[in-house]
């Protein structure tokens, strides 16, 4: 029988590289510290290999093409791993705050505080980074469709959180379309 | 001899039961194969099962939460399920079938939190217990519903 042939290493599409950058970013907006914590998990992982300072960090994440400046070198199956790994980490630190937006057993006024502080760092944080002639960036910016895309990305991080949450990420990173 | 092991998230609550899997050199303190479990889901109910209900629920919960993470919300199981789960008004509703005589289905509505909650939970099964050894028993088999209904709120449970 004939050897089974080798499976080549498969990176991120674009699609995915760029909701992996924009849940990364919700992580920065959920936490001002956010930014920070990244680098520090990195280091606590062992990452230090892939990412060895704060600015291989950031030029890894640059890749996205919905960035302001972007990179075009694209980023290996490591990397992503690595970035992947990083916001799995967030999201677990961050799941109570990220389970406190999602349940509807908050009081309404609450909720939609917490909302609103969210969706404005956001917006800050993607007024600042990302190019705003990019569709993506400007159906997050809009005041229609923003909330519903903002509620998007606070469930995919909650269901990222936990001991499956790489993998189910992994896979569905994978599956958006290039 | 029994042992028991519990994880606990803001609105569940799981806990399982089982042996130690002596023939994987596990020691006796180890949980290393599931016999049964309950799980509690605040607000709502407490079921009890065997390994095979279990099963059945990770077999619908698990890929369904895969798919909500892709942006697409699809029901999985099916009306011959044990376990059914859809979207369903803003949120998810969790259908339990009995295969118990004149005994009317169990639907459970989860919000977005209370799923994210069971998925932590469910996740747990990656940690290192094993199924064991099937013994034919249908996964059609009754998930069992405790009669008293769990009264405390979702926001009073604790976190893990």
């Amino acid at each position: 029988m004939a050897d089974a042939p080798v499976q080549p290493q498969r990176s991120l599409s674009r699609r995915g590289l760029e909701r992996l950058d924009l849940l990364l970013l919700s992580a920065e907006a959920l936490d001002l510290n956010g930014g920070e914590a990244m680098v520090w998990l990195s280091e606590e992982m062992g990452l230090t290999d892939l990412f060895p300072n704060r600015v291989e960090l950031w030029k890894r994440r640059c890749s996205n093409p919905l960035r302001r400046t972007t990179r075009r070198d694209r980023i290996t199956e490591a990397e992503a791993d690595g970035l992947i790994r990083i916001l799995n980490a967030l999201a677990d630190r961050l799941y109570p705050m990220l389970r406190s937006l999602l349940s509807s057993a908050e009081p309404p006024q609450l909720s939609e505080q917490r909302w609103a502080l969210f969706r404005g760092r956001l917006q800050e944080l993607l007024k600042e980074r990302f190019n705003p002639r990019r569709g993506g960036v400007q159906r997050l910016l809009d005041p229609q469709e923003g909330p519903q895309l903002c509620r998007e990305l606070i469930q995919t991080m909650a269901l990222s959180a936990g001991p499956g949450g790489f993998t189910r990420l992994k896979a569905s990173l994978m599956d958006a379309a290039a | 001899m029994k042992l028991t092991s519990r994880y606990e998230q803001t609105s569940c609550r799981l806990e399982l039961e089982g042996l130690p899997d002596v023939s994987a050199g596990q020691g006796d303190q180890s949980l290393g194969i599931l016999t049964g479990f309950s799980l509690a889901l605040a607000g709502h109910t407490e079921l009890e099962g065997k390994r095979e209900h279990l099963q059945a629920l990770l077999q619908v919960v698990m890929p369904y939460a895969r798919h909500l993470l892709s942006g697409v919300a699809r029901p999985f199981g099916d009306e011959v399920s044990p376990v059914l789960i859809a979207p369903h008004d803003q949120g998810h509703q969790l259908m339990l079938r009995s295969s118990q005589p004149n005994t009317e289905p169990l639907t459970l509505q989860l919000d977005d939190a209370e799923l994210a909650d069971l998925v932590r939970c469910l996740d747990l099964r990656r940690r290192g217990w094993s199924w064991g050894r099937s013994k034919g028993t249908s996964t059609r088999a009754s998930l069992r519903r405790r009669s008293r209904q769990r009264t405390r709120s979702a926001s009073s449970a604790s976190s893990s």
